[in-house]
């Protein structure tokens, strides 16, 4: 299963526009409503699979440990283990993005929010520093999916301390000038937010998504008003200039090649 | 769940009891006490309470008193700790951010950059300083002097004292979430060698953001946390009167940090926190950066050093390896 449905029939309706979708229409769309083009939560299996001729996965050996023994991270973990059939909230690898006529390669990494929240421990912030580490080896750009509620408390302070490990991460390739893509898919918020994403060469947001550091609740509290309804949406982090575009879903592939190929077209 | 004694209840108990020993010590010295053995009873008494109280803290109770009224910010650091300051104050896009403070001191013979969250002395300046809450233009303001440290050669030292970055409406829109990095980032980039105090609060990425060092060291009662108490309690408990618990869980005292080596070493506090005797915190305070800074310039490649430590840090299981 690649999302969360309505009802387990062929029926899911739009959590946008309540519009009810045929299963089949939806999933031809790419899991983008056919009506409102509201684009669906989906996992990260998924999107390898909607964005990538050719996918190979590393560092799969890479697994989390409840080290502060902290409530019940331990079964949370893994529940959401055999949930998602995921070792934590990310996956890492090489591949050629579809349509690309040069095969050109890529190194990736997709987050997946049905993980504990798509939140970034140890095993997400090493991921990170390794695919980042294999991109600067094999001369490749690294394209990341970031879907996250932020840092992961279970973690406690070694969680914060990922942030800065994904950012030294991201400069070793600034420092070879090894190009760094980030698409923010919904949601993206906190820790993840303010550590790769924030500095990534190009920010791009699919539709709809939220993007930002504090939680509205939070916000709301302290500033004792209601938040506008685009409130930290890609469409109003796109009207501040803080990210460099809004893509389509069925479009990523296709932007994402354009870049690659000007890499790649000067690359000795 | 466990009672909590109440700190500022204790404090209160405790002031009076030591105000009456004073006075009682008076009547002593002048010969007028009537009942010298009702002195030393009291004094061994409020010295046993003390003791047991202090000394076994709950990490919720090193969380009251990092926000203790009384507890010493940077403002006092700088006046008190180093020497001949000299402050910077713009982000050079437009706005000064006071909750960032930073420029050029001394401590002892070296000269030093000095770069915190100021948290304000009284009421008026708390507000004007925004209760040390950095908007993104305060993160902005702390890549400058950062940028101005690095020019000069000169060693950076930074002390974290927030709450966490602004949750506000406008410091999202002017992007939090970048600027945030931008200071991570600026910090990978420094030559110099960088030294971070936590001071008393440390809450999340705001605190990050002036962290990244090659040597951290922390206040005994100061905690640095992932999410602070209330937020983690609000959203685990869907309680925030239960952040006690929720301080426990998350690891954030400095023996927390020390243990899980993130931190390189606690400055010691009076028996009843950093107030009760200013002097002997600042000396502490002066001695410890000291004996790092000296350290850390005899490091041949501080930036290198920084890159290596922050790659390290993550604690999981590696099938392969194992």
């Amino acid at each position: 299963m690649f999302f969360k449905t309505q009802n387990s029939n062929n029926w899911i309706k739009c959590e946008k526009c309540k519009t009810i979708i045929f299963k089949q229409d939806l999933e031809e769309n790419l899991y983008v409503c056919t009506k409102c083009n509201y684009h669906f939560v989906i996992n990260a299996h998924y999107r390898i699979k909607i964005t990538f001729d050719s996918f190979y996965e590393l560092f799969k050996e890479i697994y989390p440990k409840d080290f502060l023994n902290f409530d019940d991270y331990s079964k949370k973990l893994k529940e959401d283990q055999e949930k998602t059939n995921l070792t934590d909230a990310i996956i890492t690898g090489y591949g050629c993005l579809k349509g690309d006529i040069n095969k050109y390669k890529v190194s990736v990494g997709i987050m997946d929010f049905n993980f504990r929240g798509g939140s970034m421990g140890s095993v997400v912030g090493e991921k990170i520093a390794l695919i980042s580490e294999y991109a600067l080896k094999n001369d490749t750009p690294l394209i990341i999916f970031s879907s996250s509620g932020g840092a992961r408390m279970q973690e406690g302070i070694i969680s914060l301390m990922q942030m800065a490990k994904t950012i030294s991460a991201i400069k070793l390739l600034n420092k070879n000038r090894i190009p760094f893509i980030n698409i923010i898919t919904h949601p993206t918020t906190g820790g993840v937010a303010a550590s790769f994403v924030g500095i990534a060469d190009i920010i791009l947001s699919e539709i709809g998504a939220l993007i930002g550091f504090a939680g509205q609740r939070v916000i709301e509290q302290t500033i004792k008003q209601k938040l506008p309804p685009d409130f930290q949406t890609a469409e109003f982090s796109l009207k501040y200039g803080l990210i460099d575009n809004i893509v389509h879903r069925h479009n990523i592939p296709n932007i994402l090649s354009k870049f690659i190929n000007s890499f790649y077209f000067y690359k000795k | 769940m466990e009672e909590l004694w109440d700190l500022y209840e204790i404090e209160k108990f405790l002031d009076e009891l030591d105000k009456k020993i004073l006075t009682l010590r008076e009547l002593k010295q002048k010969g007028q006490l009537v009942n010298p053995q009702e002195l030393e009873i009291l004094e061994l008494k409020a010295q046993k309470i003390k003791e047991e109280l202090f000394n076994n803290l709950h990490p919720y109770h090193r969380v009251q008193l990092s926000r203790h009224p009384k507890r010493p910010v940077f403002e006092d650091l700088i006046n008190n700790v180093f020497e001949d300051f000299y402050e910077l104050f713009g982000d050079r896009m437009g706005y000064n951010d006071f909750s960032i403070v930073g420029g050029l001191a001394k401590l002892n013979e070296y000269p030093v950059f000095i770069l915190g969250h100021s948290k304000g002395k009284n009421t008026q300046d708390r507000i004007k300083r925004n209760y040390g809450m950095p908007n993104p233009e305060g993160f902005y303001k702390a890549i400058r002097v950062m940028e101005v440290a690095n020019n000069f050669r000169t060693p950076l030292i930074t002390v974290v004292d927030t709450p966490g970055a602004y949750p506000g409406d406008v410091a999202e829109q002017r992007g939090q979430f970048i600027a945030i990095a931008k200071a991570i980032s600026k910090l990978f980039d420094l030559d110099i060698p960088v030294i971070s105090l936590i001071l008393s609060e440390g809450g999340s990425g705001g605190a990050l953001a002036l962290n990244v060092a090659n040597f951290v060291v922390m206040l005994e009662n100061a905690w640095y946390s992932v999410i602070s108490p209330e937020g983690a309690a609000s959203i685990l408990y869907r309680d925030s009167s239960k952040a006690p618990l929720a301080a426990k869980q998350l690891k954030i005292t400095s023996y927390d940090l020390l243990s899980l080596n993130i931190i390189d070493e606690i400055i010691k506090e009076p028996l009843q926190g950093a107030h009760k005797d200013l002097n002997y915190t600042f000396d502490n305070i002066k001695h410890t950066l000291i004996y790092y800074l000296k350290k850390a310039l005899k490091l041949d490649n501080p930036k290198e050093h920084r890159f290596e430590k922050y790659r390290n840090i993550g604690i999981f299981d590696n099938l392969i390896k194992i």
